[in-house]
């Protein structure tokens, strides 16, 4: 009863005139911040902190979480025209986003990206509402262990992401796991792989090597048929710039699932939105009747993994505010600002400050709303870059690819790498071997070893700690299923169809 | 054409003396080097004090600049590409000195010109409110018996954390190198890690974990500060109160790039002594809990030369140093 009060003062205070203004500049910006590549809402929102000093604490937080939520709107709109993702998180919508440009339809994948960020983004927003406290205790139950086998249930899923040949999808995978190898290892501090290159210590940055096998790789390929003479015509728009019925319907699903998984995945501190775009765009596939269109432009893995990235922010806030702990780097720059502010985020926060909580977690319903019918009008703006001609569009996409490359780390290695990166995508293309589980690998790799060797730390070298809690067996059961299913499912068809004979 | 080259030298010098031997001040907007990402204390301590060297109008035109990577070493790298440039100045951290000391980097604070100390941060031992360990008697008496029988959760072998473990264990005796380490990217996920008892113990800057100790989930052990500290930590006894002589802080400083003039130093000796005699300085310490240790550039040279000499015996016990 308490707590349905102070989330009615929660909305007086989200809807104060100046508190308004706040969202909307927050999430103006955030959009922005999210169109263009490499800049993400962390640089954004550190860049806000002197402005907002001698603020009012609960405005300043309603604009740096605006940055937050509103740049995963932005991040699918370059990645859906020019195949460059603007957020880590948009990687997977540059697969069957860009396939859908190529189709004519960018219309309609920028309109379901925007409607499926607003639902999923709600549903992210109500999750936090009513499960904030409750949630808390299960991301603490998840260790190292815990982390590993939800990994592996994630990398099982790479056999969705291989095309035709098994092998080909093998070598894309191990190619992502020497990649992630490389860098200090974090648990015995030493370098591995880094070539004496002083920026290799932290590893390949992920974006860097995204932005260079879609973006550069595209460039390449179209820089080979304007050469040939085969280049295919500039991409127009066809049929409505809206959905279809058709399109509608198919992605009403993947949105709503999406919405939850991002949610769930936002709030487990070591996971992040990435990996819920992943998880969302390969539980689609697997449910789809047709799986063979995605990678060739399936709106359902557009629809699902924006909205998982969306609903991962409101996830993200669950442990921010009752623990005090950041899931990323534009949690951790919104903790700093709490602290300076004088506000101490944690398991005291819903009871010391519930007016500044519960302003901030409704200002997001406001926020989600301000978003949608501030990102719908512009698809027609955006879609006009697909008038550019080639001469022009090529060139654009290098020089926004290389400054959002360079704004990541201010690093002129990574302008090499994306080089790199866009010659082995465009190598990876002509001999067919598919780049999603090269990404897939990449995200999960790094992690998944981190966490098999901190929990053998733990136990000191003993593999019962996998199978030592609910949660680490539910997962290899489903890690099992997952890898077993397409050997079983064939089988049992065929024995079906021996009982119809007899 | 040499002489031609000489005579300019020479002019270029005669113009240059008069204001190194007066007075210099920033003409050009300041960068303030932060060697690490948005998010965490190094990027909250430039954020602080760029701020305040705004706010309190002593210099013009300032931004902040983040150049992660390679344990700050990409950021002194930067700074030293400015070298003998006053409008460069960058945070300083621990791996300034022992990322040298491991071999992981080749340059230290003696490649840069050490400005001002500002602050100290203490280590805190914590536990789980049911955890078994009783005290920090206790936790010495265990690991002393069986280094390997309680885990500790930290976020870089070498890093701070682990280097005020292996302090406290080697000086009660124990076997420092074996201790059980289980190494986390943030600080963040290993208060997560403790709360959730996938961890032991967590020693681990005050700020992170007070919050929880607090609200009754977590149990201070013991702090790194030399004394007793007061307020919110009034009863949580040192490692000397325990009987080990151990006694640790990570501190956060400025330092400029190589090569500066003694007008620029001096310049910014003045500068951070009023920013840090500011009452909006002694906020951010208190909220952030951070200990007030200021020393000018002069002295913080000497700190840094003892600080090295402690920080190497330390790394050596655990094997590291190199």
């Amino acid at each position: 009863m308490e707590t349905l009060t102070h989330i009615l003062n929660g909305f007086a205070v989200a809807t104060q005139p100046i508190n308004l203004w706040y969202t909307f500049l927050g999430v103006f910006m955030g959009t922005i911040i999210g169109v263009l590549p490499g800049i993400g809402p962390s640089a954004g929102i550190a860049l806000l902190i002197p402005i907002t000093y001698g603020m009012n604490p609960t405005s300043a937080l309603i604009m740096m979480a605006g940055i937050y939520y509103g740049a995963k709107y932005g991040g699918s709109t370059t990645a859906i025209l020019i195949r460059t993702p603007g957020e880590a998180a948009s990687v997977m919508t540059s697969i069957d986003g860009y396939e859908m440009a190529k189709k004519g339809r960018a219309g309609a994948a920028l309109a379901v990206s925007a409607i499926g960020s607003f639902i999923a983004g709600t549903i992210g927003v109500i999750g936090l509402t009513l499960f904030a406290v409750p949630l808390t205790s299960m991301a603490l139950k998840f260790g190292p262990a815990e982390y590993f086998t939800l990994m592996l249930f994630a990398m099982t899923a790479v056999s969705t992401l291989t095309g035709k040949s098994p092998a080909k999808g093998v070598i894309a995978t191990i190619l992502g796991l020497m990649i992630a190898t490389i860098g200090i290892d974090l648990q015995s501090g030493q370098a591995r792989f880094t070539m004496g290159i002083p920026e290799f210590q932290d590893g390949v940055g992920f974006v860097v090597v995204v932005v260079g096998l879609f973006a550069m790789a595209e460039v390449l390929r179209g820089l080979e048929g304007i050469f040939r003479g085969t280049s295919a015509e500039a991409m127009k728009i066809r049929g409505k710039l809206w959905l279809t019925r058709e399109e509608w319907r198919r992605s009403i699903g993947p949105i709503w699932r999406g919405g939850v998984i991002g949610f769930v995945v936002g709030v487990l501190p070591g996971a992040g939105g990435t990996i819920a775009s992943i998880m969302s765009y390969t539980t689609e596939k697997r449910m789809s009747k047709h799986p063979e269109e995605f990678g060739h432009g399936a709106i359902e893995g557009v629809a699902g993994p924006e909205a998982a990235n969306n609903s991962d922010t409101a996830g993200a806030l669950v442990p921010l505010l009752t623990l005090g702990i950041p899931g990323g780097g534009a949690t951790a720059v919104m903790l700093g600002a709490f602290i300076m502010y004088g506000v101490q985020p944690g398991p005291l926060l819903f009871q010391n400050r519930p007016d500044l909580v519960w302003g901030l977690i409704n200002s997001m319903y406001i926020g989600n709303v301000m978003l949608v019918i501030l990102n719908l009008p512009l698809i027609g703006l955006f879609v006009r870059l697909l008038y550019i001609p080639q001469g022009i569009l090529y060139p654009m996409i290098v020089a926004i690819s290389a400054i959002g490359a360079y704004a990541i780390n201010g690093s002129v290695v990574d302008l090499w790498l994306i080089l790199l990166f866009g010659v082995i995508g465009y190598i990876f293309d002509k001999v067919d071997i598919p780049v999603a589980p090269l990404v897939l690998s990449l995200v999960l790799g790094g992690m998944m070893e981190q966490s098999f060797r901190q929990a053998m730390t733990i136990s000191g070298g003993d593999l019962k700690i996998f199978y030592g809690s609910v949660i680490t067996v539910t997962l290899l059961a489903m890690s099992a299923i997952s890898v077993l299913l397409p050997f079983i499912i064939p089988r049992l068809r065929a024995m079906g169809s021996k009982g119809d004979e007899s | 054409m040499k002489s031609i080259f000489r005579a300019g030298f020479i002019a270029g010098l005669l113009a240059a003396m008069p204001s190194w031997a007066q007075e210099w001040k920033p003409e050009r907007n300041v960068e303030v080097i932060v060697p690490s990402g948005p998010g965490g204390g190094t990027d909250k301590t430039g954020r602080a004090v760029q701020a305040l060297l705004q706010n309190l109008k002593l210099i013009d035109r300032s931004v902040v600049v983040n150049k992660p990577g390679a344990g700050g070493r990409l950021g002194m790298i930067y700074l030293n590409q400015h070298a003998g440039d006053g409008h460069f100045v960058s945070v300083s951290t621990v791996p300034l000195l022992t990322n040298h000391i491991t071999g992981a980097s080749n340059l230290t604070y003696t490649d840069v010109t050490p400005l001002a100390q500002l602050f100290s941060e203490y280590i805190l031992f914590a536990v789980r409110a049911d955890s078994p360990v009783k005290d920090g008697r206790d936790l010495v008496a265990r690991l002393k018996q069986d280094p390997q029988s309680l885990s500790f959760g930290v976020t870089a072998i070498g890093g701070t954390s682990h280097m005020v473990v292996g302090q406290v264990i080697g000086k009660a005796g124990g076997d420092a190198k074996r201790l059980k380490m289980v190494v986390f990217k943030s600080g963040g996920e290993v208060t997560g890690a403790l709360l959730g008892g996938h961890v032991d113990v967590v020693p681990a800057p005050v700020a992170n974990l007070l919050p929880h100790i607090k609200a009754g989930k977590l149990r201070a052990l013991a702090i790194s500060s030399p004394q007793r500290l007061g307020g919110d930590l009034a009863a949580v006894p040192t490692w000397r109160d325990l009987g080990v002589d151990a006694s640790f802080d990570t501190w956060r400083g400025m330092v400029g790039p190589r090569g500066m003039t003694p007008a620029q130093t001096a310049f910014w000796d003045s500068a951070f002594a009023a920013m840090t005699r500011s009452e909006a300085w002694k906020q951010d310490l208190a909220k952030n809990y951070w200990g007030d240790n200021y020393l000018g550039s002069s002295q913080a040279k000497a700190y840094l030369d003892r600080e090295y000499k402690d920080f190497r015996a330390i790394l050596g016990d655990l094997g590291l140093a190199k």
